[in-house]
Parts: C-alpha cells; sequence; structure tokens
C-alpha cells in the first residue's frame, strides 16, 4: 500500500538562495544575502522572502516597496513572476529601478 | 557591423575609444560622452557613485547596439562603454560612440543607444551632496518582457 502521509513536495528539500543585492539594496550593508525557501518557490513567491530577510537585516528601514519595484534575474536574463526555482542552489540577483548613463 | 561594450572602474578615455572607431569608408565619427556635473535637483553634487551587475549591463550594452545597426544600417561601428565605482563632478560615467558613413545615422544611433541604456541597463546612481548626505536615485523598473516602466 503506498504511504501517502506526506507528498513528494513536502519531502523535497529546500532550495537555498544566494541573492546579489545591487543599487539601494547595498545600503543594507552587504553584497549579497542566502535564504533558504520551500521547493517550488516562484519568483513572484520569493519576494515576500526576500522582504522579509531584508527587515530583519535593517528592522529600522523598510525595503517592501522596493522589493516590489525589483526584478529578479539570473546572470543572463530577467526572471519571469512565474519561474520556478528548481534547483537546490540558485544563484540570482535583485535589480532595482535602474539609472544609469 | 562592429560593436565595442565595456563596463568598467576604469577611468574612460575618450580618444582611445575614438581610434577604435576610425575607419576610411565613414563620413561621420561621433562620440558622446556623460558626465557627472555638480547639481541635481537643487542640490550641489560632490561626486556620483555608480553601481552595476556588470554582466548584464554588457549584454544590454550588446542588444542595444545591435539594435541601433538593424535600425540604421549594418555598416555602423559602435562603442558602448560605461564606468562603475565614485566618481567625481567631471569625471565621464557612459561613453557612446558611433561610426557610419553619413551623419544623419550617426546622430540617431548615437541618441537611441544612451536613451535605451538608460531605461534598459542594470545600473544604478548614488548621488552624494556637500551637506553630507547620500540617496539613490530612481529610475525605471526592468521587466521580464523587456517592456520600460518609470518607477518610483
Amino acid at each position: 500500500m503506498a504511504d501517502l502521509s506526506t507528498s513528494p513536495a513536502e519531502t523535497a528539500a529546500p532550495t537555498r538562495v544566494r541573492l546579489r543585492l545591487f543599487g539601494a539594496f547595498r545600503d543594507v550593508g552587504a553584497a549579497e544575502l542566502t535564504l533558504e525557501v520551500p521547493s517550488g518557490t516562484t519568483v513572484a513567491s520569493l519576494r515576500t522572502h526576500v522582504k522579509e530577510a531584508l527587515a530583519r537585516m535593517l528592522p529600522a528601514r523598510r525595503h517592501d516597496q522596493l522589493v516590489e519595484l525589483s526584478a529578479l534575474a539570473s546572470d543572463s536574463a530577467i526572471l519571469p513572476e512565474s519561474h520556478l526555482l528548481g534547483d537546490p542552489d540558485v544563484c540570482l540577483s535583485i535589480l532595482p529601478p535602474v539609472c544609469g548613463g | 557591423m562592429s560593436i565595442l561594450v565595456r563596463m568598467t572602474d576604469e577611468p574612460l578615455s575618450i580618444d582611445a575609444f575614438s581610434r577604435t572607431l576610425c575607419r576610411d569608408d565613414a563620413g561621420a565619427l561621433l562620440m558622446f560622452s556623460g558626465v557627472v556635473r555638480n547639481r541635481n535637483d537643487g542640490r550641489q553634487v560632490l561626486a556620483v557613485t555608480y553601481d552595476a551587475h556588470r554582466q548584464l549591463a554588457e549584454q544590454t550594452f550588446r542588444d542595444i547596439a545591435r539594435e541601433a545597426c538593424e535600425r540604421w544600417g549594418a555598416d555602423l561601428s559602435l562603442v558602448v562603454a560605461h564606468r562603475a565605482g565614485r566618481l567625481s563632478v567631471g569625471e565621464v560615467s557612459v561613453v557612446i560612440g558611433v561610426a557610419s558613413s553619413h551623419r544623419d545615422e550617426a546622430y540617431q544611433a548615437s541618441r537611441y543607444v544612451i536613451e535605451q541604456l538608460k531605461v534598459r541597463s542594470p545600473v544604478w546612481k548614488q548621488e552624494h551632496y556637500a551637506d553630507g548626505d547620500s540617496h539613490w536615485l530612481k529610475g525605471h523598473a526592468l521587466r521580464a518582457d523587456g517592456s520600460v516602466d518609470r518607477a518610483g
């Protein structure tokens, strides 16, 4: 008889995200932060984890709006909100609204 | 089509980039340089720190330069170079160079490249003011579909 007490998603290992910080996010005093998120997390839901992590690092200043306005990217492309963080170890960047030149 | 892109910590040499663009069949050689100025929004600026995701920035420079060639001719030669780090007033932050057969294409391509760079390239500016304060400037939100949005 199959064991139905746990689903594959519940037993899947969490995803470790190394998130590089750019622009105004550098004010938290670090170039990157590391998060552990549930397997199956999307880019959209990763934002919640990022907000919580930044709030822990710098409680005096909220970055929620900036996180919402920022893009999440791999080293080669900006990722859509539906993108699934599939690998157990992922390196991403959070890119605030840009103003170069 | 010839494209040179660079995201660097080193001072940008307009002369050096200009020399890379020289060719016998180019009747126009147009160099634009963006320079740190001493005032913005009524505040006295002493310096600007530029931050960048270098790999993605160079990729966007390359994409934008290719688009310029598609629009204004495959015979364009382009340089797109941006400096990162802390720059004082008067220092060059960005160089756009275009060589073309005729001047009309050079002017249009140059303008296109700098305007696109400002809204698409992952580069950020932190201004440092005479009163000791510093501020990261607002900008344009990046989107996965490549569309452009003015953000807060």
